[in-house]
């Protein structure tokens, strides 16, 4: 039996029924989930995705959100109303951690042998959920951006106590909800940090969301089309003053944030949890496309590795 | 875990190679085999195998 993930993921979206680029990633992977959407977008949505998976947000949810200002209703409220929703209803199905995924992630990747190769298969989510369900103090977990993990450097697996973005892995019982119209991930992440609790993003399994601004729907209509991406990191950095500053660079407004003082955290196995020795792949083959067949390979082959090599050989005498 | 093999991949050295002139460049390119015109940047030597992902993948079944 193909292995899946154990907890629920739910996709919040909003104005991308068209491109609806993480529904399709998880689709091709065979993965269930919901989507989290708004009444009035309902039909649009309804018109190309299975109308069972679509889970309409109460609008309770957006009426009482913590936006951390005070300009109310007159702008949009960014998707943390939506994400509260998931979570609550995540917990109202008993379930111990919930997936909650941005809208425009355009697909899962695993980083091995200094190669980034697509996951085709939702085991990926399954061996995230297994180990972050060993720590006790693990509330947060989540891949890393694709771009951010440097193919040619030896990264490790997994860093803990820093931001987790765009797809959490969350332990329902987690004293906090989100909040904030922007930077709900890097505000979430540090009231988690700064309440003692670890987080983890792995580097052995990547996601590739496409850059904020260049899939129209989300944010980018509501927020940065029109005021840029300035209130977003001074929202961040008066929501953290103690760690988080605006910055202009690539010719546009970003925030800094310091997670130094979180460096010496430890994440802290449960009781009685023992981990089996070894390599535990969850089922999942490499394979490579020859001759428009899918054939198991062992490794990626590196021609130049082993030029190198034999110019190392050569040298050495 | 599943398996997680990563080796650092960075370029042990690097160096600065300086031309006179376009016709120098191409004696350079010629000399070591690749393409190199005024817009490289950078090159690897032995010529590096670009890692290609969009035909592998990792799925259920062997």
């Amino acid at each position: 039996m193909p292995i899946r993930p154990r907890f629920p993921l739910y996709i919040v979206s909003k104005g991308r029924w068209e491109s609806r680029l993480t529904h399709r990633a998880l689709k091709a992977m065979d993965v269930d989930h919901f989507l989290v959407i708004e009444r009035s977008e309902f039909d649009s949505y309804a018109e190309v995705i299975d109308p069972l998976t679509l889970v309409v947000l109460d609008p309770a949810y957006q009426r009482d959100y913590d936006t951390f200002d005070d300009l109310g209703d007159t702008k949009s409220k960014g998707p943390g109303a939506a994400r509260n929703f998931a979570w609550d209803h995540a917990i109202a199905a008993g379930h111990r951690y919930h997936w909650v995924m941005d809208d425009n992630i355009n697909g899962f990747y695993r980083l091995n042998h200094n190669l980034k190769t697509p996951v085709a298969t939702g085991a990926c989510f399954a061996a995230m959920e297994d180990f972050t369900d060993r720590y006790d103090n693990v509330v947060m977990s989540g891949p890393n951006y694709f771009m951010f993990a440097a193919r040619k450097t030896c990264v490790p697996a997994f860093v803990t106590n820093t931001r987790i973005y765009s797809c959490n892995l969350i332990r329902n019982d987690a004293p906090f909800r989100w909040r904030g119209r922007y930077n709900e991930d890097t505000d979430l992440s540090l009231r988690m940090l700064k309440a003692g609790y670890c987080t983890v993003q792995f580097n052995a399994f990547l996601q590739y969301k496409m850059p904020t601004q260049t899939i129209k729907g989300g944010n980018t209509a509501d927020f940065y089309a029109g005021e840029g991406t300035k209130p977003k990191s001074e929202m961040l950095a008066k929501m953290h003053p103690d760690l988080a500053r605006v910055v202009f660079k690539f010719d546009r407004w970003h925030h800094y944030v310091d997670y130094s003082p979180f460096a010496s955290m430890r994440i802290h196995r449960k009781p009685g949890v023992e981990v089996e020795r070894g390599v535990n792949n969850y089922g999942m083959f490499l394979q490579q496309r020859i001759d428009d067949k899918w054939v198991a390979i062992d490794k990626p082959r590196s021609e130049r590795q082993s030029r190198y090599s034999e110019g190392q050989s050569r040298a050495a005498g | 875990m599943p398996e997680f093999v990563q080796e650092d991949l960075a370029p042990k050295f690097q160096v600065i190679v300086s031309f006179e002139s376009e016709v120098d460049l191409l004696a350079f390119s010629q000399l070591v085999e690749q393409t190199v015109t005024p817009n490289t940047r950078s090159i690897w030597y032995p010529e590096a195998e670009i890692g290609r992902y969009m035909d592998k993948r990792y799925a259920d079944q062997a």
